[in-house]
């Protein structure tokens, strides 16, 4: 699977000089070509690279799985990259190069066995995505969401590597795989540091003060990979970082995850019900799917890992499908505006149900991958003692129903006078989506085996 | 060139560590509090440097080149990150002539 890295960054340095000699057409179906491959290598056992890493990247069992997702979203979005060329955008060689490089540090993150390449994986991605959010550079907002974005991108790696050196002060290694000994009040101090920088990384309240405004700023297509990527490397990280130092994390750890999800599911759907704004609506959302999410870290280890991964299976399939629509919708209207939908399901009937479902599976309907996730979660929570959080859970997911239904109900509730229409190959990646998405839903059991 | 880790080793262990941390706080408030973008980048660099110091200083107590390797990355990360935060305030600029953080307020709801 090392193989994967070396595709992913040669492939990246060959579409940026496809963009430079203007090779335009060829950059699609080599970035394909790359992730394809790099999917393809992954199964593949190759003991030569090891020689030269040892010890500092594991790419074996949930690494390899997270991976898969990882590479699996950026082949679904890459497609679409295509329509951002159509708006002006003459710089689509250096955005694809950029974007391979951004799935290559995030496959990095999850199969990181040293706090070094950890944070190697960090930066490649985030650099990455900076220059993603600034992508539309002649408008004030998207430059404004890439500054944002940068400047708390870069503080979250500060305190980050405050915490590496604070550990690395006490323990003397930047390995995972040296832990030793119990902890102490420092290295305790250090995991407060790593832990509010992945809370910052992945927008988790109180620290999501920057998600909304980002998301809304940057292009949408690049929002999709965004709370999609940006978010499955950063939960894949903090996996492996609390798998390997099991005898060293602070003993009131669940409890410091437990006041997070608390926060989270609260205030991220009280805050997602008064926007006006879809993708404002969607990074909320994000956020409190991140709550969600955090339910599986409680009592974590390599046994219940499966949970998580499934939860972000659903969550990735469904925020890219929202997005994407959203994508569409703002570039018929001009605006991404919760009016701009109204009368959809009549002038694109198959956007507004492919919409409606994905919707659906992000509050947690029965029959979609959503349920299921939120079941598997919640059941973890209730296992390990913390029933009371889960009543919060199911009153948070009432509470979003009402604006996930807001959409809905704007797209199904009025007639729109013109039809407009999206080409074929688009929809059918779309509905690609959805069907695994309900097929996850009916049948959980294909999905949890491989996950296991 | 061999007696440096001595001479580093000449100042107690506690003070590296009180020192880095007094340094990251600083720029920490820096960071939450300063208006300018540039003044900003600056407490970033600051807070990147505190962490430097504390593990070179770590380095040179245990004997590990680990640590030292690790200043280096972070060295030519922090160079890549501070020149395309420059590029992103350069196209800012161009679009709003300034470089106050407060009259960036497009994005909010």
């Amino acid at each position: 699977m090392m193989l994967a890295f070396v595709i992913l960054t040669l492939f990246s340095v060959l579409i940026l000089f496809l963009g430079f000699a203007k090779q335009r057409n060829l950059i699609i179906p080599v970035s394909l070509l790359a992730v394809i491959l790099a999917i393809g290598s992954i199964y593949t056992k190759q003991t030569f690279w090891n020689h030269y890493l040892a010890d500092m990247i594991d790419t074996e069992g949930y690494a390899s799985v997270i991976s898969l997702l990882i590479l699996c979203t950026g082949l679904g979005l890459i497609p679409f990259l295509h329509l951002f060329q159509k708006r002006g955008n003459e710089e689509l060689g250096d955005f694809l190069g950029i974007f391979l490089f951004a799935l290559m540090g995030g496959m990095l993150m999850v199969c990181s066995q040293n706090y070094m390449i950890l944070f190697l994986g960090i930066e490649i991605l985030s650099l990455s995505m900076y220059v993603l959010a600034g992508a539309d550079r002649r408008k004030v907002k998207s430059n404004e969401a890439s500054l944002k974005y940068f400047i708390t991108g870069s503080f979250t790696s500060a305190v980050f590597l405050f915490g590496i050196a604070l550990i690395y002060a006490t323990r003397g290694s930047l390995s995972y795989l040296q832990v030793s000994g119990h902890g102490d009040v420092i290295t305790d101090l250090a995991f407060i540091f790593i832990f509010v920088s992945f809370a910052l990384k992945i927008a988790i309240v109180p620290f999501h003060f920057w998600a909304p405004d980002v998301y809304e700023g940057t292009p949408t297509l690049f929002t999709a990979a965004m709370s999609t990527v940006v978010k499955v490397a950063a939960f894949g990280a903090l996996f492996r970082i609390i798998q390997f130092n099991q005898a060293i994390l602070p003993v009131w750890l669940d409890w410091f995850f437990a006041i997070l999800i608390l926060a989270t599911l609260l205030l991220g759907n009280i805050m997602a019900m008064s926007q006006r704004s879809v993708k404002r609506l969607l990074a909320y959302s994000g956020i409190v799917q991140a709550g969600f999410i955090l339910f599986g870290f409680i009592h974590l280890t390599g046994d219940t890992a499966w949970v998580v991964i499934y939860y972000l299976l659903a969550y990735t399939l469904s925020s890219l499908v929202c997005f994407i629509i959203v994508h569409f919708v703002e570039e018929q209207s001009g605006s991404d505006d919760i009016d701009s939908f109204t009368g959809l399901a009549s002038s694109n009937p198959t956007l507004a149900i492919l919409m409606t479902l994905a919707l659906i599976s992000l509050a947690g309907g029965p029959l979609t991958a959503g349920f299921i996730a939120k079941l598997f979660v919640l059941n973890q929570a209730v296992v390990y003692g913390f029933a009371s959080l889960v009543v919060v859970a199911v009153i948070s997911t009432l509470m979003s129903v009402y604006y996930y239904y807001k959409i809905i109900n704007a797209m199904f509730s009025q007639s729109a006078d013109q039809k407009w229409n999206t080409p074929l190959i688009y929809k059918g990646i779309l509905l690609i989506f959805i069907l695994i998405t309900i097929s996850a839903g009916v049948v959980p059991g294909w999905f949890t085996l491989y996950f296991k | 060139m061999n007696h440096i880790p001595e001479i580093i080793k000449t100042i107690p262990f506690d003070h590296y560590l009180i020192l880095s941390a007094a340094l990251f706080f600083i720029g920490m408030i820096g960071v939450l509090v300063r208006k300018n973008i540039i003044i900003v980048f600056m407490c970033i660099e600051i807070m990147l440097n505190a962490v430097n110091l504390l593990l070179v200083a770590s380095a040179a107590y245990r004997g590990d080149a680990a640590g030292q390797v690790m200043v280096l990355f972070i060295m030519a990360v922090a160079a890549a990150e501070v020149s395309l935060g420059l590029a992103i305030i350069v196209m800012l600029y161009k679009n709003l002539q300034t470089t106050n953080i407060d009259l960036f307020n497009q994005l909010k709801g």
